[in-house]
């Protein structure tokens, strides 16, 4: 088989193909005067990656270039979740950078290998002084965001680095920072002032056309038409549908129907990704896509404006004259083949790559059936879900958050709010002969005992409240074996992300986990009504 | 499945620790841990019959615990989490005391055997 005209998989990042408009406009706002800070968005998969790489590559080779050094940081492959890991990969990151410089900056690398902040804004500094800038380019901010840990500190630390100096940063997430920053007092930064925002949307006609060129192939007007109305603009899907006309046989000017023929065929073949890039559309969005294909169009107002912008990002609508239609039939056709109506169990489930492509869609729907008990739980379990199948290590990101609210809940269900723990309940322990577990003598250690912080702890005091050990009866009020149960693997899942070492977590653990939290929630709902 | 082919695959025919891991574990700061330091001390280094104690030199071996690199041939820490999550609702089971487990608690815990066996094929065989 022949290469594809475009590279639409493997590892790497592609080349920017057309959008010069874009790439025009990302340069101009870093080369003018008064240069700016950029928060480029889009939703997976629009080319946010590509685009911070055409960025990097003109910022090295354009012989006007200001800049004189280019970080190209990939946050979402190693995420800090502390602030001090966030300062140590940055000094990482520009160490790297001036190692591979032609000049010699050995002693501002041996300053960076300090790892602090303090040696960090030393040598941006000094960088600045000798008229050297850097352009540091955050890929994938989304995941550190999304981390509790990450202090409204360090966003004032890495504004104080770019105050007043000649670096800039380009940050590329899939939603506006505003929108992803997790940790409420981190949003009050004034780091997160200093961004104009650049939007990454869909090829556009002139960019689909460009490409036509680029393959090599003629298309009658109707031709483009379909192409556009397939795809929405997608690049993958483009760029794939492209690359199957280029290599069929669908003669010298391709018509209408030989574009339908090769984006009907492709289906099947694309089904992952069609999957991928729908369940990462947000669900008020695909409540609105759904209306909109039940429907055939409705007005901006009717669908709601956030929905409606939701949908043109990934190409799923096209608005004109205040009227929303929709768009990108490979969607559509994969959503009624996806449908429960329109297949069986078997269908969708007996391939393996069937399986993969749609259990994250029936965790999603068991997800929306259990009632929530806590608003961040199921939110945070649907962010694990996301990452089923492609990212399974991000389906165990939030699991200590998981495991923590579902202990606070517990804990304040059964002993109160001041999480006071009976002095009988201890005695009846010690009675049964678990005085020596840990959690026993650290209450018996106490005047009034309460619960302890130790989260280690709160597991045991509930595998004992519960009666899940020899010799005991449950003594709590509803909480179950289960709860404990889940809780308590939920704790020591954790640690496999945690200790990770280099082995990547598996589809299997994933699934297992996310499960395991679905159960759980399941639990919290029925026994603390 | 996993009784018989663990063993096998990662301590030989005789049920031992390998040399090279034998010459790792005792090691500072592993030569305290309370699973190594006995076998050390009493210089038996086969393998245990207790399953608790299987699972604790299985999260030595795949590197699940701290100050411990992975010196398994083939199981991954996957399997070792995939086990000791399953060894809990085991216990679930034991001390069960009239309470009937909830379904999707049931669904879990299948579903846990099932990815299991998935490592254990991709691993094992």
């Amino acid at each position: 088989m022949s290469e594809p005209v475009f590279p639409t998989s493997g590892d790497g990042i592609h080349p920017m193909l057309a959008r010069a408009h874009l790439i025009d406009k990302v340069w101009s706002a870093l080369t003018k005067a008064t240069p700016s800070n950029l928060s480029v968005i889009g939703p997976r998969w629009i080319g946010k990656t590509v685009l911070l790489k055409a960025i990097a590559d003109r910022a090295l080779k354009d012989a006007e270039s200001p800049y004189s050094h280019v970080v190209h940081w990939h946050l979402g492959h190693v995420c800090p979740t502390t602030d001090a890991e966030f300062v140590s990969g940055l000094c990482g990151q520009l160490h790297d950078v001036l190692q591979n410089h032609r000049n010699n900056y050995s002693d501002y690398q041996d300053s960076l290998r300090k790892e602090s902040f303090t040696h960090l804004k030393l040598i941006t500094d000094f960088l600045s002084d000798d008229n050297e800038p850097v352009l540091m380019l955050w890929d994938g901010l989304d995941k550190p965001l999304g981390q509790e840990n990450l202090s409204v500190h360090l966003w004032d630390q890495m504004r104080s680095i770019i105050d007043g100096k000649k670096h800039k940063i380009v940050t590329a997430t899939r939603a506006p920072l505003d929108l992803l920053i997790r940790n409420v007092q981190a949003s009050t930064s004034e780091f997160w002032n200093i961004f104009d925002e650049v939007y990454v949307e869909p090829f556009n006609e002139a960019d689909r056309d460009e490409l036509t060129q680029l393959a090599g192939l003629e298309l009658t007007n109707g031709a483009k038409t379909e192409l556009t109305n397939w795809t929405g603009g997608h690049p993958r899907l483009l760029l794939e549908l492209l690359n199957r006309l280029a290599a069929g046989n669908y003669g010298k000017e391709i018509d209408n129907i030989g574009v339908v023929q090769a984006a009907t065929g492709m289906l099947r073949d694309v089904r992952s990704w069609l999957r991928s890039i729908w369940i990462e559309c947000p669900e008020t969005a695909q409540e609105a896509y759904r209306s909109l294909l039940q429907n055939g169009e409705a007005t901006v107002q009717e669908l709601g404006s956030q929905a409606t912008e939701l949908l043109k990002a990934r190409g799923f609508a096209t608005v004109q004259r205040n009227k929303a239609k929709p768009c990108c039939t490979l969607v559509r056709e994969h959503l009624s083949n996806t449908s429960g109506d329109s297949g069986s169990l078997a269908r969708l489930f007996k391939a393996p790559d069937d399986f993969r492509a749609n259990i994250g869609e029936v965790l999603r729907i068991r997800l929306e059936q259990i009632p929530f008990v806590d608003n961040d739980l199921p939110r945070w379990v649907g962010h694990s879900i996301l990452g089923f199948p492609d990212h399974p290590g991000d389906c165990l990101t939030n699991l200590t958050d998981i495991r923590d609210r579902a202990l606070d809940l517990v804990m304040a269900h059964e002993f109160g709010p001041n999480f006071d723990v009976p002095q009988s309940l201890t005695e009846y322990w010690k009675d049964r002969n678990h005085h020596q577990k840990k959690v026993v003598s650290d209450l018996s250690g106490q005047q009034t005992p309460r619960v302890s912080n130790d989260r280690a702890l709160q597991v045991g005091l509930l595998q004992l409240l519960t009666g899940f050990a020899s010799n005991l009866e449950s003594k709590a009020k509803s909480v179950t074996k289960d709860t404990y149960a889940m809780i308590s693997a939920l704790h020591d899942l954790r640690n496999r992300k945690q200790h990770a070492d280099g082995q990547p977590v598996s589809e299997s653990v994933a699934m297992a986990t996310i499960m395991t939290c679905l159960a759980l929630l399941e639990c919290l709902a029925k026994e603390l009504r | 499945m996993y009784e018989l082919s663990l063993p096998m695959n990662e301590f030989g025919s005789d049920a031992t620790v390998s040399k090279s891991v034998i010459s790792y574990w005792p090691q500072p700061p592993r030569d305290t841990d309370n699973i190594i330091k006995p076998m050390m001390d009493a210089d038996d280094w086969r393998l245990p019959r207790d399953r608790f104690k299987q699972l604790a030199l299985l999260q030595r071996l795949t590197g699940s615990k701290v100050n411990f690199d992975a010196q398994a041939k083939y199981v991954s820490k996957d399997t070792y989490v995939l086990l000791n999550a399953i060894h809990q609702f085991r216990n679930r089971t034991e001390h069960a005391a009239g309470q009937s487990i909830h379904a999707g608690v049931a669904v879990s815990a299948l579903l846990l055997c099932i990815e299991l066996l998935s490592c254990l094929e991709r691993e094992l065989v």
